[in-house]
């Protein structure tokens, strides 16, 4: 038996013994809760949804985060303008060895932040984010009070939020932090540089975010620092290099589990992204795809055939999906991506100058659909 | 797909060894543990989101398991990588298979990737995603993960 069966066996075996609570329980158990908030609702004479319990829940957030800013800002300091004086790009260079965003630097793709916030031991500075549209990166310089922490450790890691406003006011729950790890300055011994991944989906023109620390790890140390350090800011027109976007809405590309339809193709800095949409009417479910979930089983088994045999070929070069692991498919109901009620699903390839290329197209199999 | 209770009953059968597993894997206590998976489900129970897949209803546990461990260590400023209890070898009255408690034995930054990529089946992109770490970080831990257990299991005689 192999060590991942024997692991499962194992594993599945111990939970088996510790479970004590079921399904049915849970239920009850729900059911008392909601009666709880129920009886609480009714006792302070009012009745308030549970959108309105978030919005209360958001507004006492918001005392305490309002109390946080103003102590955020009442430590902002002049840090070093880094970006403006050119070693924002230097530091991508040599020190984080990422070529492609010191050259997005030096022409220009970032965007000052400068925020500084402390706790303890530690003072971190959120210095610019850069990079493009579809790959921002924050850069933060900590600084660590402690010669014994940093005589003995070269890296160090942080552990962040990047989330929308709303996000991170309501639905914290719902989301995890990010790690990126860092290294530790060339001259200065207290420094530490970190060029931190932040999540795409949240850095956008003129939206409020919110990026909080919550751990600093060393090398050499497994006990991580928790901390609560947050900086707040809206990226600008242009802080960000654009990426390319082609819509095709919809263009047929055969394949043998099925017809799937290119939405749209993405060509950044960092890679290459193509979203495909398909519908799912039709479909027969029978054996062990005969339940409520196999629908879901079938058609991300379908696409996971598809996305692993799908290239993309570039003036005659070929590149394969980039990324290991799975897209997870997701039915879009609102029809605000395609036709209502049909799934979407993206493959990742390489970065490719998609601008001077005289030729791209995608292939799966004997089937090629040209995109350019 | 809404949590109907149809689904939520499916749901619950299939993954709550995944979530136990995930949370006992966190803080290693077989009590925290249950508590922490009871609270993962009633949250489930409670949430309103439109879930578009079975394995979004799983990513969805993993990585509420993840961030309720992650606050349950934080509150009670608990090692997660301290020494392996021996309450978990001598009190608990049913104890993890050899194997298991070599995993666990390990530091937690190698112990939860390593459980997500031999219990789960979780692709290195999976794991970064449910965990908030970047690719290459997931695969230098598996890499180094799987090492060190390699180490534990030619000392025993596994191989």
């Amino acid at each position: 038996m192999s060590v991942k069966m024997e692991y499962k066996k194992q594993v599945d075996a111990f939970c088996d013994a510790k479970h004590r609570i079921t399904a049915a329980e849970l239920l009850r158990l729900a059911e008392e809760k909601g009666a709880e908030d129920k009886t609480y609702i009714e006792e302070k004479g009012t009745v308030i949804d549970f959108t309105e319990k978030r919005n209360r829940r958001a507004a006492w957030k918001k005392v305490l985060s309002a109390a946080c800013i103003a102590i955020v800002f009442s430590l902002v300091a002049t840090t070093t303008a880094l970006a403006a004086t050119g070693k924002l790009g230097e530091l991508f260079r040599k020190i984080f060895k990422d070529e492609t965003t010191a050259d997005l630097v030096e022409e220009g793709y970032f965007y000052e932040i400068n925020q500084t916030a402390t706790e303890g031991i530690f003072r971190v500075d959120l210095m610019a984010v850069t990079g493009d549209i579809n790959t921002p990166k924050l850069v933060f310089e900590v600084y660590v009070d402690d010669e014994n922490l940093t005589s003995c450790n070269d890296r160090i890691c942080l552990s962040a939020y990047t989330l929308g406003e709303e996000q991170y006011e309501n639905e914290l729950d719902l989301y995890t932090t990010f790690d990126s790890w860092g290294v530790k300055d060339e001259t200065i011994d207290n420094l530490y540089h970190v060029s931190f991944d932040g999540a795409s989906a949240w850095i956008s023109h003129g939206e409020p975010v919110v990026v909080s620390v919550r751990e600093i790890r060393f090398e050499h140390v497994a006990q991580p620092y928790f901390v609560n350090l947050e900086y707040r800011f809206a990226l600008p027109q242009g802080g960000l290099h654009p990426i390319i976007q082609e819509y095709y809405g919809g263009v047929r590309l055969p394949s043998g589990e099925g017809d799937y339809y290119l939405n749209y193709a993405e060509f950044g800095e960092y890679d290459s992204r193509c979203s495909f949409m398909f519908p799912y009417d039709g479909i027969s479910l029978e054996g062990q795809y005969a339940t409520p979930l196999g629908l879901e089983a079938l058609l991300q088994m379908q696409w996971d055939s598809f996305e692993t045999g799908l290239t993309l070929v570039v003036d005659g070069v070929e590149y394969g999906m980039c990324s290991e692991g799975k897209c997870t498919i997701y039915r879009d109901e609102t029809g605000e991506a395609g036709p209502p009620g049909w799934y979407h699903g993206w493959v990742m390839f390489p970065a490719v100058n998609a601008t001077a290329a005289e030729e791209i197209y995608l292939k799966q199999g004997e089937n090629r659909l040209r995109i350019k | 797909m809404k949590i109907t209770e149809a689904v939520f009953l499916e749901v619950f059968e299939k993954f709550k060894n995944t979530v136990y597993a995930v949370a006992f894997n966190y803080v290693r206590k077989a009590d925290d543990a249950a508590d922490l998976e009871q609270d993962v489900f009633l949250k489930l129970l409670r949430c309103e989101t439109e879930f578009e897949s079975e394995d979004h209803i799983k990513a969805w546990l993993i990585r509420v398991s993840i961030n309720l461990c992650k606050n349950h260590l934080r509150d009670r400023s608990y090692l997660s990588d301290a020494p392996l209890s021996e309450e978990i070898a001598v009190a608990e009255e049913e104890t993890p298979g050899d194997l298991f408690r070599f995993v666990l034995a390990l530091p937690e930054k190698y112990r939860v990737p390593l459980h997500l990529f031999y219990y789960e089946d979780y692709s290195v992109r999976q794991i970064a995603e449910v965990t908030g770490l970047p690719e290459a970080t997931v695969k230098i831990r598996l890499k180094r993960g799987r090492e060190k257990l390699g180490k534990s299991l030619r000392k025993e005689d596994w191989f």
